[in-house]
Protein backbone atom coordinates (compact mmCIF):
# COMPACT_ATOMS: atom_id res chain seq x y z
CA UNK A 1 0.00 0.00 0.00
CA UNK A 2 1.19 3.56 -0.85
CA UNK A 3 1.47 5.55 2.45
CA UNK A 4 0.78 8.32 0.48
CA UNK A 5 -2.58 7.16 -0.16
CA UNK A 6 -3.60 6.06 3.40
CA UNK A 7 -4.77 8.51 6.07
CA UNK A 8 -5.47 7.58 9.91
CA UNK A 9 -6.77 10.05 12.61
CA UNK A 10 -7.45 8.05 15.96
CA UNK A 11 -9.01 9.90 19.20
CA UNK A 12 -10.05 8.80 22.18
CA UNK A 13 -13.17 10.32 23.94
CA UNK A 14 -15.31 10.49 26.77
CA UNK A 15 -18.60 8.73 25.34
CA UNK A 16 -21.25 11.42 27.30
CA UNK A 17 -21.18 14.54 26.10
CA UNK A 18 -18.60 14.67 23.37
CA UNK A 19 -20.43 12.87 20.42
CA UNK A 20 -19.65 16.73 18.23
CA UNK A 21 -15.89 16.10 18.87
CA UNK A 22 -16.19 12.97 16.83
CA UNK A 23 -18.66 14.68 14.10
CA UNK A 24 -16.32 17.20 13.91
CA UNK A 25 -13.39 15.10 13.33
CA UNK A 26 -15.36 13.02 11.05
CA UNK A 27 -16.36 15.61 9.10
CA UNK A 28 -12.87 17.08 8.76
CA UNK A 29 -11.60 14.02 7.61
CA UNK A 30 -14.24 13.60 4.90
CA UNK A 31 -13.74 16.82 3.61
CA UNK A 32 -10.26 16.02 3.06
CA UNK A 33 -10.94 12.73 1.55
CA UNK A 34 -13.27 14.97 -0.92
CA UNK A 35 -16.52 13.39 -0.04
CA UNK A 36 -20.04 14.19 -0.48
CA UNK A 37 -21.93 16.15 2.50
CA UNK A 38 -24.09 13.41 2.34
CA UNK A 39 -21.50 10.49 2.36
CA UNK A 40 -20.52 12.66 5.53
CA UNK A 41 -23.65 13.10 7.42
CA UNK A 42 -24.04 9.36 7.35
CA UNK A 43 -20.72 8.35 8.83
CA UNK A 44 -21.47 10.84 11.26
CA UNK A 45 -24.87 9.47 12.02
CA UNK A 46 -23.26 5.95 11.44
CA UNK A 47 -20.39 6.89 14.35
CA UNK A 48 -22.48 8.74 16.71
CA UNK A 49 -24.72 5.32 16.86
CA UNK A 50 -21.90 2.92 17.03
CA UNK A 51 -20.57 5.37 19.99
CA UNK A 52 -23.92 5.51 21.44
CA UNK A 53 -23.69 1.28 21.69
CA UNK A 54 -20.63 0.11 22.35
CA UNK A 55 -20.30 -0.17 26.15
CA UNK A 56 -18.12 2.53 27.49
CA UNK A 57 -14.70 1.23 28.92
CA UNK A 58 -14.39 3.54 31.89
CA UNK A 59 -16.66 6.17 29.84
CA UNK A 60 -14.20 6.30 27.01
CA UNK A 61 -14.23 4.84 23.80
CA UNK A 62 -11.93 5.21 20.94
CA UNK A 63 -13.01 6.24 17.09
CA UNK A 64 -10.26 5.76 14.51
CA UNK A 65 -10.74 6.65 10.95
CA UNK A 66 -8.41 5.08 8.38
CA UNK A 67 -8.88 5.51 4.36
CA UNK A 68 -7.13 4.31 1.43
CA UNK A 69 -7.65 4.11 -2.06
CA UNK A 70 -10.53 1.55 -1.76
CA UNK A 71 -11.95 2.63 1.39
CA UNK A 72 -13.09 4.55 4.63
CA UNK A 73 -12.72 2.14 7.35
CA UNK A 74 -14.32 3.90 10.93
CA UNK A 75 -13.26 0.90 13.87
CA UNK A 76 -15.41 2.12 17.27
CA UNK A 77 -14.02 0.42 20.31
CA UNK A 78 -15.48 0.19 23.95
CA UNK A 79 -15.90 -2.49 25.96
CA UNK A 80 -18.12 -5.41 27.02
CA UNK A 81 -18.69 -7.85 23.82
CA UNK A 82 -21.63 -9.18 25.26
CA UNK A 83 -23.60 -6.56 25.93
CA UNK A 84 -22.39 -5.16 21.90
CA UNK A 85 -23.55 -8.64 21.13
CA UNK A 86 -27.23 -7.95 23.16
CA UNK A 87 -27.14 -4.09 21.53
CA UNK A 88 -26.97 -5.46 18.12
CA UNK A 89 -28.07 -8.81 17.30
CA UNK A 90 -27.63 -11.31 14.38
CA UNK A 91 -31.34 -11.32 13.23
CA UNK A 92 -32.65 -11.28 10.34
CA UNK A 93 -36.20 -10.12 11.63
CA UNK A 94 -37.63 -6.71 11.22
CA UNK A 95 -34.91 -3.28 11.13
CA UNK A 96 -32.54 -3.14 13.81
CA UNK A 97 -30.01 -1.02 14.84
CA UNK A 98 -27.41 -3.27 12.84
CA UNK A 99 -29.13 -2.59 9.47
CA UNK A 100 -29.49 0.76 10.13
CA UNK A 101 -25.88 1.13 10.52
CA UNK A 102 -25.98 -0.98 7.24
CA UNK A 103 -27.29 1.30 5.39
CA UNK A 104 -25.64 4.43 6.27
CA UNK A 105 -21.99 2.42 5.12
CA UNK A 106 -21.40 -0.66 3.21
CA UNK A 107 -20.37 -2.62 6.08
CA UNK A 108 -20.05 -3.55 9.31
CA UNK A 109 -19.05 -6.02 11.78
CA UNK A 110 -18.55 -6.45 15.45
CA UNK A 111 -15.19 -8.07 16.48
CA UNK A 112 -12.97 -8.46 19.07
CA UNK A 113 -13.30 -9.69 22.66
CA UNK A 114 -11.30 -7.94 25.02
CA UNK A 115 -11.85 -4.95 23.15
CA UNK A 116 -15.00 -5.09 21.33
CA UNK A 117 -15.56 -2.74 18.40
CA UNK A 118 -17.68 -1.87 15.85
CA UNK A 119 -16.35 -1.38 12.43
CA UNK A 120 -17.46 0.43 9.75
CA UNK A 121 -16.40 0.51 6.17
CA UNK A 122 -17.24 2.54 3.44
CA UNK A 123 -15.74 2.21 -0.15
CA UNK A 124 -14.93 5.20 -1.59
CA UNK A 125 -16.78 4.87 -4.65
CA UNK A 126 -19.90 4.58 -3.04
CA UNK A 127 -19.04 7.51 -0.72
CA UNK A 128 -20.23 10.06 -3.06
CA UNK A 129 -24.18 9.22 -3.85
CA UNK A 130 -25.93 10.71 -6.52
CA UNK A 131 -29.78 11.84 -5.55
CA UNK A 132 -32.09 9.63 -8.05
CA UNK A 133 -29.69 7.54 -9.32
CA UNK B 1 -55.74 24.02 -8.65
CA UNK B 2 -58.78 26.51 -7.89
CA UNK B 3 -57.97 29.90 -8.27
CA UNK B 4 -58.71 32.25 -4.53
CA UNK B 5 -60.77 34.48 -6.72
CA UNK B 6 -63.01 31.78 -8.31
CA UNK B 7 -63.99 30.70 -4.94
CA UNK B 8 -66.64 33.23 -3.28
CA UNK B 9 -67.17 33.33 0.58
CA UNK B 10 -70.25 31.93 -0.11
CA UNK B 11 -68.83 29.15 -1.98
CA UNK B 12 -66.33 28.39 0.45
CA UNK B 13 -69.01 28.80 3.61
CA UNK B 14 -70.58 26.10 1.58
CA UNK B 15 -67.95 23.64 0.78
CA UNK B 16 -66.70 23.93 5.15
CA UNK B 17 -70.97 23.22 5.85
CA UNK B 18 -70.71 20.20 3.69
CA UNK B 19 -67.57 19.20 5.62
CA UNK B 20 -68.35 20.07 9.26
CA UNK B 21 -72.04 18.61 8.38
CA UNK B 22 -71.31 15.76 6.34
CA UNK B 23 -67.81 14.82 6.45
CA UNK B 24 -67.22 15.38 2.83
CA UNK B 25 -63.73 15.61 2.80
CA UNK B 26 -63.59 16.02 -0.74
CA UNK B 27 -65.10 19.42 0.28
CA UNK B 28 -62.66 20.10 2.73
CA UNK B 29 -59.79 19.27 -0.10
CA UNK B 30 -61.34 21.74 -2.99
CA UNK B 31 -61.69 24.64 0.41
CA UNK B 32 -58.11 23.87 1.23
CA UNK B 33 -56.78 24.06 -2.24
CA UNK B 34 -58.80 27.63 -2.81
CA UNK B 35 -56.68 28.87 -0.33
CA UNK B 36 -53.61 27.65 -1.50
CA UNK B 37 -52.22 30.89 -2.98
CA UNK B 38 -53.06 32.64 -0.23
CA UNK B 39 -50.79 31.18 2.24
CA UNK B 40 -47.76 30.46 -0.40
CA UNK B 41 -47.91 34.58 -0.77
CA UNK B 42 -48.35 34.42 3.03
CA UNK B 43 -44.98 31.83 3.70
CA UNK B 44 -43.13 33.66 1.91
CA UNK B 45 -43.17 36.91 2.99
CA UNK B 46 -41.22 34.97 5.83
CA UNK B 47 -38.69 34.07 3.31
CA UNK B 48 -35.27 34.89 4.17
CA UNK B 49 -34.70 33.96 7.40
CA UNK B 50 -33.47 31.07 7.44
CA UNK B 51 -35.95 28.88 6.58
CA UNK B 52 -36.66 26.62 3.57
CA UNK B 53 -39.82 27.99 1.54
CA UNK B 54 -40.93 24.59 1.31
CA UNK B 55 -40.96 24.02 5.32
CA UNK B 56 -42.27 27.49 5.70
CA UNK B 57 -45.24 26.72 3.43
CA UNK B 58 -45.81 23.01 5.07
CA UNK B 59 -45.87 25.44 8.86
CA UNK B 60 -48.92 27.75 6.95
CA UNK B 61 -50.60 24.62 5.61
CA UNK B 62 -50.58 23.82 9.08
CA UNK B 63 -52.47 27.11 10.25
CA UNK B 64 -54.57 26.90 7.13
CA UNK B 65 -56.18 23.68 8.39
CA UNK B 66 -56.37 25.25 11.71
CA UNK B 67 -58.32 28.15 11.18
CA UNK B 68 -60.48 25.58 8.66
CA UNK B 69 -61.24 23.41 11.70
CA UNK B 70 -61.66 26.49 13.92
CA UNK B 71 -64.11 29.03 11.74
CA UNK B 72 -67.34 29.29 13.70
CA UNK B 73 -69.63 29.08 10.54
CA UNK B 74 -72.34 31.02 12.61
CA UNK B 75 -70.32 34.14 13.02
CA UNK B 76 -70.32 36.96 10.81
CA UNK B 77 -67.03 36.82 9.57
CA UNK B 78 -65.30 36.08 6.26
CA UNK B 79 -63.54 33.30 6.54
CA UNK B 80 -60.30 34.58 4.76
CA UNK B 81 -60.10 37.08 7.23
CA UNK B 82 -60.35 34.55 10.06
CA UNK B 83 -57.36 32.34 7.61
CA UNK B 84 -54.83 35.32 7.56
CA UNK B 85 -53.83 35.60 10.94
CA UNK B 86 -54.22 32.54 11.62
CA UNK B 87 -51.80 31.40 9.34
CA UNK B 88 -49.23 34.48 10.33
CA UNK B 89 -49.80 33.27 13.97
CA UNK B 90 -48.50 29.34 12.85
CA UNK B 91 -45.66 31.33 11.23
CA UNK B 92 -44.58 33.31 14.61
CA UNK B 93 -44.98 30.31 15.99
CA UNK B 94 -42.61 28.10 14.14
CA UNK B 95 -40.02 30.97 14.15
CA UNK B 96 -40.15 31.35 18.22
CA UNK B 97 -40.01 27.41 18.55
CA UNK B 98 -37.45 27.04 16.53
CA UNK B 99 -33.93 28.65 18.31
CA UNK B 100 -30.93 27.89 18.73
CA UNK B 101 -30.14 25.57 21.92
CA UNK B 102 -27.17 26.65 22.80
CA UNK B 103 -25.53 30.47 22.26
CA UNK B 104 -23.64 30.43 18.50
CA UNK B 105 -21.75 33.30 16.76
CA UNK B 106 -23.95 34.85 14.04
CA UNK B 107 -21.55 34.32 11.61
CA UNK B 108 -21.74 30.96 12.47
CA UNK B 109 -25.51 31.09 12.24
CA UNK B 110 -25.80 32.87 9.08
CA UNK B 111 -22.86 30.53 7.53
CA UNK B 112 -25.16 27.99 8.24
CA UNK B 113 -28.53 29.13 6.82
CA UNK B 114 -26.28 30.03 3.57
CA UNK B 115 -25.26 26.52 3.72
CA UNK B 116 -28.85 25.39 3.80
CA UNK B 117 -28.99 26.92 0.90
CA UNK B 118 -26.17 26.19 -1.19
CA UNK B 119 -26.84 22.37 -0.27
CA UNK B 120 -30.22 22.20 -1.67
CA UNK B 121 -28.84 24.53 -4.89
CA UNK B 122 -25.44 22.56 -5.42
CA UNK B 123 -26.99 18.86 -5.18
CA UNK B 124 -29.80 20.20 -7.86
CA UNK B 125 -26.81 21.73 -10.01
CA UNK B 126 -24.29 18.92 -9.77
CA UNK B 127 -26.68 15.95 -9.72
CA UNK B 128 -25.10 14.77 -6.46
CA UNK B 129 -24.15 16.18 -2.69
CA UNK B 130 -21.46 18.67 -2.71
CA UNK B 131 -18.36 18.17 -1.23
CA UNK B 132 -16.90 20.45 2.03
CA UNK B 133 -14.55 22.03 -0.65
CA UNK B 134 -17.24 22.83 -3.08
CA UNK B 135 -19.17 24.58 -0.52
CA UNK B 136 -16.25 26.48 0.77
CA UNK B 137 -15.82 28.01 -2.44
CA UNK B 138 -19.02 28.90 -3.37
CA UNK B 139 -19.63 30.40 0.24
CA UNK B 140 -16.09 32.04 0.27
CA UNK B 141 -15.45 30.76 3.21
CA UNK B 142 -12.90 28.05 4.09
CA UNK B 143 -13.05 24.52 4.56
CA UNK B 144 -13.29 24.63 7.99
CA UNK B 145 -15.76 26.84 8.36
CA UNK B 146 -18.13 24.66 6.68
CA UNK B 147 -17.58 22.25 9.01
CA UNK B 148 -17.76 24.17 11.87
CA UNK B 149 -21.01 25.90 10.61
CA UNK B 150 -22.56 22.33 9.80
CA UNK B 151 -21.73 21.14 13.20
CA UNK B 152 -23.38 24.46 14.95
CA UNK B 153 -26.19 23.50 13.17
CA UNK B 154 -27.01 20.61 14.95
CA UNK B 155 -27.54 22.85 17.70
CA UNK B 156 -30.55 24.07 15.84
CA UNK B 157 -33.45 23.14 18.29
CA UNK B 158 -35.85 21.21 15.85
CA UNK B 159 -39.70 21.67 16.24
CA UNK B 160 -41.38 18.52 16.64
CA UNK B 161 -43.03 17.98 13.29
CA UNK B 162 -44.67 14.98 14.66
CA UNK B 163 -46.36 17.37 17.60
CA UNK B 164 -49.96 17.04 18.19
CA UNK B 165 -51.42 20.45 16.73
CA UNK B 166 -52.62 22.45 19.81
CA UNK B 167 -54.50 20.62 22.61
CA UNK B 168 -56.98 22.74 22.86
CA UNK B 169 -58.18 22.84 19.01
CA UNK B 170 -59.58 19.62 18.92
CA UNK B 171 -58.61 18.70 15.83
CA UNK B 172 -55.75 15.68 16.74
CA UNK B 173 -54.65 16.71 13.87
CA UNK B 174 -50.67 16.20 13.23
CA UNK B 175 -48.51 18.06 10.72
CA UNK B 176 -47.77 14.41 9.36
CA UNK B 177 -51.39 14.71 8.60
CA UNK B 178 -50.63 16.86 5.54
CA UNK B 179 -48.01 15.20 3.92
CA UNK B 180 -48.40 11.50 4.71
CA UNK B 181 -52.05 10.30 3.88
CA UNK B 182 -50.49 8.87 0.62
CA UNK B 183 -48.39 7.04 2.37
CA UNK B 184 -49.77 5.55 5.43
CA UNK B 185 -50.86 2.45 3.07
CA UNK B 186 -47.09 1.48 3.37
CA UNK B 187 -47.71 0.79 6.96
CA UNK B 188 -49.43 -2.08 7.09
CA UNK B 189 -47.13 -3.93 4.53
CA UNK B 190 -43.83 -2.86 6.27
CA UNK B 191 -45.68 -3.98 9.70
CA UNK B 192 -43.04 -6.71 10.56
CA UNK B 193 -40.61 -3.55 10.35
CA UNK B 194 -42.73 -1.26 12.34
CA UNK B 195 -43.13 -4.08 15.40
CA UNK B 196 -38.90 -4.44 15.55
CA UNK B 197 -38.04 -3.35 19.07
CA UNK B 198 -37.59 0.08 19.26
CA UNK B 199 -39.22 1.36 16.46
CA UNK B 200 -42.75 1.58 18.09
CA UNK B 201 -41.11 4.56 20.17
CA UNK B 202 -40.69 6.20 17.09
CA UNK B 203 -44.07 8.46 15.93
CA UNK B 204 -45.54 8.59 12.30
CA UNK B 205 -43.27 10.80 10.76
CA UNK B 206 -39.85 9.58 12.15
CA UNK B 207 -41.00 5.99 11.41
CA UNK B 208 -41.67 7.18 7.47
CA UNK B 209 -38.49 8.81 7.39
CA UNK B 210 -36.58 5.57 9.36
CA UNK B 211 -38.75 3.54 6.28
CA UNK B 212 -37.81 5.67 3.78
CA UNK B 213 -34.17 5.68 4.78
CA UNK B 214 -33.52 1.98 6.20
CA UNK B 215 -36.08 0.02 4.13
CA UNK B 216 -36.39 1.58 1.15
CA UNK B 217 -32.63 2.94 0.78
CA UNK B 218 -33.70 5.97 0.05
CA UNK B 219 -30.54 9.49 0.21
CA UNK B 220 -31.76 12.25 2.31
CA UNK B 221 -32.21 13.96 -1.10
CA UNK B 222 -34.52 11.61 -2.05
CA UNK B 223 -36.06 11.68 0.97
CA UNK B 224 -36.77 15.77 1.18
CA UNK B 225 -37.92 15.22 -2.63
CA UNK B 226 -40.40 12.97 -1.66
CA UNK B 227 -42.07 14.75 1.68
CA UNK B 228 -41.17 18.61 0.77
CA UNK B 229 -38.93 19.03 2.98
CA UNK B 230 -35.49 20.67 3.08
CA UNK B 231 -32.61 17.49 3.17
CA UNK B 232 -30.96 19.62 6.39
CA UNK B 233 -33.78 19.01 7.88
CA UNK B 234 -34.28 14.97 6.72
CA UNK B 235 -30.88 14.77 8.14
CA UNK B 236 -31.96 16.02 11.83
CA UNK B 237 -35.26 13.96 11.76
CA UNK B 238 -32.93 11.02 10.57
CA UNK B 239 -30.89 11.60 13.84
CA UNK B 240 -33.38 12.33 15.99
CA UNK B 241 -35.24 9.45 14.98
CA UNK B 242 -31.95 7.10 15.54
CA UNK B 243 -31.46 8.69 19.00
CA UNK B 244 -34.92 7.69 20.24
CA UNK B 245 -34.52 4.03 18.79
CA UNK B 246 -31.29 3.95 20.53
CA UNK B 247 -33.18 5.28 24.21
CA UNK B 248 -35.70 2.72 23.81
CA UNK B 249 -33.43 -0.21 23.06
CA UNK B 250 -31.39 0.60 26.40
CA UNK B 251 -34.74 0.62 27.86
CA UNK B 252 -34.81 -2.31 30.70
Amino acid sequence: MDEASRNAVSITLPVEGFVNVARLVTAGFGSQLALGFEAIDDLQLAIELALRSVPARDGYASVELLSDDAELTVTVTGSDRKALDRRFPDSDDGLDLLSCLGRLVDSVDIVGDDAPAVVLRKKRETAEVVPGG
Amino acid sequence: MTSPASVSETDRRALLRAYREKGDVAARDRLIESFIPVVRSIAYRYAGRGEQIDDLEQVASVGLIKAIERFDLDRDVELMTYVFPTVVGELKRHFRDRGWSVTVPRRLKELHYRLSRLIEELTATLGRSPTIAELAEEAGVEEEEVVEALEVGRAYASRSLTRSLDSDDGVGAELIDLIDDEERGYEAAENRELLASGLKALDDRERRIVHLRFVEGLTQSQIAVEIGISQMHVSRLIRRALEKLSEEIDRP
